[in-house]
Formats: C-alpha cells, structure tokens, sequence
C-alpha cells in the first residue's frame, strides 16, 4: 500500500485551477465558503491566497482547509 | 506535410487527441499550408466548407455579414487553435468568413484528406464531434446572455472569455492578447460602441481593467467575475 505523504506546502503557489484539476476533493471547501472558482475561466490565473483576498477569507485559514483535504488523499 | 517540431503542438490539441504517433504523422502527412498577409480571407461566408484549417502563427477574426450589411464579429482565433470544423460536414457552406489580422500562417486539411483520416481513425470524428458541441455550447450561452442580460455582464463574460482563450500574464494583470478593438466589443456583445466605451471607462476608473490602443489587460479578475456572475 502506498504510504501516504504530507502534502507539500508549496502546491499553495499553484493557480487555484490546477489545484482543483490535482485534487478535485477540495471543491467541497470552496463551495462551502461560497466561493465560485469551481468553473471559473479565471481560477488559471489566481493563487490561492488571491482567491482568500477576493472573498476577505483569512488565507491561512483557506490554505490549511485545502492542505489537509489534499493530505487525505493519497494522489501526487 | 507538418514540420517535425510542430506535432508536439498537434498532441495538446483536443481533435489530435488519444491518437497514436503513426496515426499523427498520417494527419501530418495529408496537410498543406496557406501564409496570408493581413487582412486577407482564408474563406468567405456561403463559399463551399473545403477545408478545416489549423492556425499556426498569427491571429483570425471569424466574422459573420448580415443581410444589411452590419459585420460581427463571432470569434477570434489564435495560434494552434482549429477553425472550420464544418468542412467535415458533408455539403456544408462555411458559416462566416475567417479574415487574418496579421500575417498568418495556417496548416489545412482538404475535404476529401479529412475523409479519407476520419475512415482510418475513427476517434477523429469523435473529437470533432466533441469540439462542435462545445462550439454550440458556448454559442447558445452567448444567445442566453444577448437574451436575458444586462449588458454590463455580458461584455464581462465576454473579456473573461477571451481572457481565458487568449489571456497572458504580465505585470499589470492578464493580457488579452489579441488586437482588439471596442467596435469589437460591441459586437460580440450585440451592444453599441458608445455602450461599451462608457462600461470600459468605468471599469477602468474602478480600476477593474487597463485599456489601450486595442489592448485590454484584467487587472482584478474578480471584479469582473462578480459582474458577470451578478456576485454580492
């Protein structure tokens, strides 16, 4: 069985798209903070920490949620 | 014939897609190129759809005339994108003109070529059929906006389109990298010129957008993605 990794902090630098393309287990949080990057043409061009500012999300906070959700999974 | 360097490109493509190497070099194989200077047309609206053309290098307006004269344009076209998907369908007359920009460069297909690919690799005719569904799809999300919303939002969606299609970073945002012009603005959003100068310059007051000589850089992409999703 494959063991499983933390994630590595610095997928945070990724644009939110690709996150959500990697890791499709993280679309629960952003629609849970009612965010609509989910199918946006412009989540390409935004990291995570400019989707937090957008919507006045602490991007910490926001960082944390996605890195422990993406530590759930065992996919790179 | 397809320079050797050049179907790397073909790969990404979703038509070209799940296609072995051999079968790659075959499409290579069958395909000719046409170099026009601008402002020339690969085609024109009601001529017989003979050929689908892969654009290489430059940039493509696809512009529809009506029956009194007013020009629209539908859509623009950059380099390694497809246009006239419709010369696989039999019979077929294209449905706008394509009209080079700049000068640009384009691979084609014949209709009898395409014939002939799409009988040895089936999967061809599935990924155009894919692509023409995702053309009918966008066009009838445009119909839906020119019908049901504010103007406001649909040139919003529209600059986030084009954004997505033809955006580049730079420092001062997302480049929409395409000469464009707000005649075309207006057009792709069924507005007037007047309408789209007074939105653009309010968005950039907002700072929202940067605006130049036919150029339009995003600055803030929420901005617009809270207009045109009508966002609190």
């Amino acid at each position: 069985m494959k063991e499983e990794t933390p994630a590595d902090p610095s997928i945070l630098n990724r644009s939110v798209a690709d996150l959500l393309r990697a890791w499709p287990e993280t679309i629960p949080v952003f629609l849970k903070h009612r965010m609509v990057c989910v199918g946006c043409c412009m989540a390409a061009f935004d990291s995570l920490a400019d989707a937090a500012e957008n919507y006045q999300l602490s991007s910490t906070q926001l960082e944390n949620e996605i890195l422990s959700v993406v530590r759930r999974s065992i996919r790179p | 014939m397809i320079d050797p360097a050049d179907l790397a490109h073909l790969k990404e493509i979703p038509f070209f897609q799940r296609m072995s190497d051999s079968e790659l070099r075959k499409v290579s194989a069958l395909a000719r190129a046409r170099s026009l200077e601008a402002d020339e047309f690969f085609y024109l609206q009601g001529d017989p759809a003979e050929m689908l053309f892969l654009l290489k290098a430059g940039r493509v307006k696809l512009i529809q005339n009506s029956a009194d004269g007013q020009q629209i344009l539908l859509r623009m076209i950059g380099p390694w994108s497809l246009f006239a998907v419709v010369a696989l369908v039999e019979g077929a007359v294209y449905p706008v003109s394509a009209q080079a920009v700049e000068p640009s460069l384009a691979l084609y297909w014949t209709k009898n070529a395409l014939m002939e690919l799409v009988r040895e690799i089936p999967g061809l005719a599935l990924n155009a059929m894919q692509m023409m569904s995702e053309r009918v799809q966008e066009y009838q999300d445009r119909l839906r906006e020119l019908a049901t919303e504010r103007v406001e939002r649909r040139l919003a969606r529209a600059l986030l389109r084009l954004g997505s299609q033809a955006g580049k970073r730079v420092p001062e945002g997302i480049l929409i990298d395409l000469p464009l012009s707000r005649q075309d603005l207006a057009e792709m959003t069924g507005t007037t010129l007047f309408t789209v100068s007074r939105i653009l310059s309010q968005w950039e007051a907002q700072n929202i957008i940067l605006t130049g000589r036919e150029k339009v850089i995003i600055r803030f992409p929420h901005g617009l993605v809270r207009i045109a999703e009508d966002l609190p």
